[in-house]
């Protein structure tokens, strides 16, 4: 099935990308994932009609990118799956927000546009940030980082296993699918009655293999502790990043750069 | 129903963060007061069983349109309220993180909306009733439909009033709430159906499966000293009602209306110690987005955006775009000269 096989391929190309080895990558986890969520919030902080703004913070996915050397391309995929609600959103503004902003050259810009614009850039940069971490970081280093603030321990092996399993199970899962298919004959997707014996099968061998597991595990002296992770130690680099992404961040969030330029260069 | 960042102010994301996060609290501590390591496996490999069922499309009959289940209710039936949160929340951080399913600040949103409504309101007050008078075929597919339908009209309920708390879309709040609960009650009848099948499926292969979480239930709930609970839901109820007054503050037209109609007046004495905490945190939450209202914040808007700003903008991102490529090509240079 072509979803599941697209699922597969996702997670191992952000798996691969996110073993390469450039500045970005080398960076301290921790660093990577406090600029990541300071950077959403300033996104998300505009409100629906500051556009200016919000156009000036795509600069740091600009730079970003290249230094990691991550392809445009597997992040506009990614892109397409977070825009059909977003948009959904941002259409039900042009048609309910009408009055006139400002003219130019005689085309009336309203409140609205404004509003479906600033929806579609706070999608496109939040998730570029986010795929960005993820192409840069392995998903091990991640949780290192989460294990270090102290987080419960079932969190941390349910992500780990979770992460782990689904590409099993997703594999499972499509050759059950492509089984049924085979015996089917040209219907789409999977008939509602036939829903629980497949999902149901499906679940059984899940628990059946949790089990198989469980043994492994506690043949090799599982107790129920998931043993700590080593984090490297955060370097003056990773400190001088921190606070030197910080600082942009603050000088794109707080002071109206583009309003500024465009006021000098053409008005 | 994922929701995306670009969908939530920093207010919501944080109330709903908080919101999530006492379910997890309590969540976290049922699970590893009462739960033997052999469950750990099993947890993780069913928060991998969720995400590959997600993957199987349905027919809707009749429309030609698809579904896929949601998970929540199957795995509460199975593993118990508390470990079944917890995996929900593992899915939907890896769909965030890998798959752009939902945003990583609105990740509380969608914890609470996904999680915590078939966990904890639709398994212990509609599935669980049914299934303690028996269990049984009929008992299991009543449960689980009712329990699917209710929690998802829930959480789509909830998606209505966290995206109009957060500002982003001037739908009217009827219109969204007509377009979101009738496709989700189609969606939630489906999904209820299938959970039934999957349940009555495990029912007659492995019984004891089903058993063993409802005993684990009634284990896990004794030793939890009644006072804990109240606390979480204690905070649970502050937060909510701190979002709640969030929503208020953003349409006070709406509210003030229905509230003349239930209690014959626009305003209610604030004389709870409930009342007093809720206002004290939207106090501190508040400064963060702007509320002004109406004409106010169309011109305070009309201020902040212009065409000299967008046409600057433009210029800031064509030089960010030059930067990028320079290093790019540098980066090509320097590999094909090593």
């Amino acid at each position: 099935m072509p979803k599941m096989q697209t699922a597969l391929g996702r997670l191992n190309s952000t798996e691969a990308l996110s073993e390469k080895n450039t500045c970005v990558h080398r960076l301290h986890p921790a660093v990577k994932t406090v600029i990541t969520v300071i950077y959403i919030l300033c996104v998300i902080s505009y409100n629906r009609y500051q556009l200016n703004g919000l156009i000036t913070l795509a600069v740091l996915p600009f730079i970003v990118m290249p230094l990691a050397e991550i392809p445009i391309s597997a992040i506009v995929k990614r892109m397409l799956v977070a825009l059909p609600f977003a948009l959904l959103a941002a259409i039900s503004n042009l048609i309910f927000d009408t009055k006139t902003v400002f003219f130019i050259k005689g085309f009336a810009v309203t409140f609205g546009m404004l509003a479906f614009g600033s929806v579609i850039i706070k999608t496109a940069l939040t998730v570029t940030a986010v795929l960005l971490l993820v192409s840069t970081t392995p998903f091990t280093k991640l949780l290192a980082v989460v294990q270090a603030v102290h987080l419960p321990q079932v969190l941390i092996m349910q992500l780990t296993l979770t992460q782990r399993y689904i590409y099993v199970l997703v594999e499972e899962a499509q050759s059950t699918y492509t089984a049924y298919r085979l015996r089917a004959g040209n219907v789409k997707g999977v008939q509602i009655r036939d829903m629980g014996t497949l999902l149901g099968g499906l679940l059984l061998r899940s628990i059946h293999r949790a089990e198989r597991i469980y043994n492994a595990m506690h043949c090799r002296g599982f107790k129920g502790e998931y043993p700590a992770q080593t984090i490297k130690k955060v370097s003056v680099t990773d400190i001088f990043t921190l606070v030197a992404a910080l600082s942009v961040l603050a000088v794109l969030r707080f002071i109206p750069i583009a309003e500024l330029l465009g006021k000098v260069l053409f008005f | 129903m994922h929701m995306a960042d670009a969908l939530v102010s920093p207010a919501v994301s944080g109330v709903m963060f908080a919101a999530s996060t006492a379910a997890m609290v309590y969540s976290v501590r049922q699970t590893k007061n009462h739960m033997d390591e052999k469950k750990v496996p099993l947890m993780g490999v069913m928060g991998a069983f969720v995400f590959a069922a997600q993957m199987i499309n349905f027919t809707i009959p009749a429309t030609g349109s698809s579904g896929h289940i949601g998970g929540g209710l199957l795995l509460a039936a199975l593993l118990g309220p508390g470990p079944a949160f917890i995996a929900l929340a593992a899915v939907l951080l890896i769909q965030c993180l890998f798959f752009a399913d939902g945003g990583l600040l609105a990740l509380g949103c969608n914890i609470f909306n996904m999680g915590f409504f078939p966990c904890f309101v639709a398994y212990p007050l509609i599935f669980k009733p049914f299934i303690k008078k028996g269990l049984n075929a009929k008992n299991i597919t009543l449960g689980a439909v009712l329990a699917c339908t209710v929690g998802l009209q829930l959480g789509a309920f909830s998606v209505v009033l966290e995206t109009l708390a957060s500002r982003i879309t001037q739908l009217p709040f009827g219109a969204f709430v007509a377009l979101m609960q009738p496709i989700h009650l189609a969606i939630g009848v489906a999904e209820g159906f299938i959970t039934a099948a999957v349940l009555v499926y495990v029912y007659h292969a492995r019984p004891e499966l089903l058993d063993a979480a409802e005993k684990n239930q009634v284990q896990a709930k004794r030793p939890q000293s009644a006072k804990k609970v109240l606390i979480i839901l204690g905070v649970i109820a502050v937060v909510t009602a701190s979002g709640l007054s969030l929503f208020a503050s953003a349409y006070p037209d709406g509210l003030e209306w229905s509230m003349e109609k239930v209690a014959g007046t626009a305003e209610l004495e604030s004389d709870t110690v409930l009342h007093e905490n809720a206002a004290a945190l939207q106090e501190t939450t508040a400064f963060m987005p702007d509320y002004a209202f109406a004409d106010e914040e169309l011109q305070e808007a009309a201020a902040g955006t212009s065409v000299a700003g967008l046409a600057g903008g433009a210029i800031v991102l064509a030089v960010a775009g030059g930067i990028g490529l320079l290093i790019k090509l540098g980066k090509n240079r320097t590999k094909a000269e090593g």
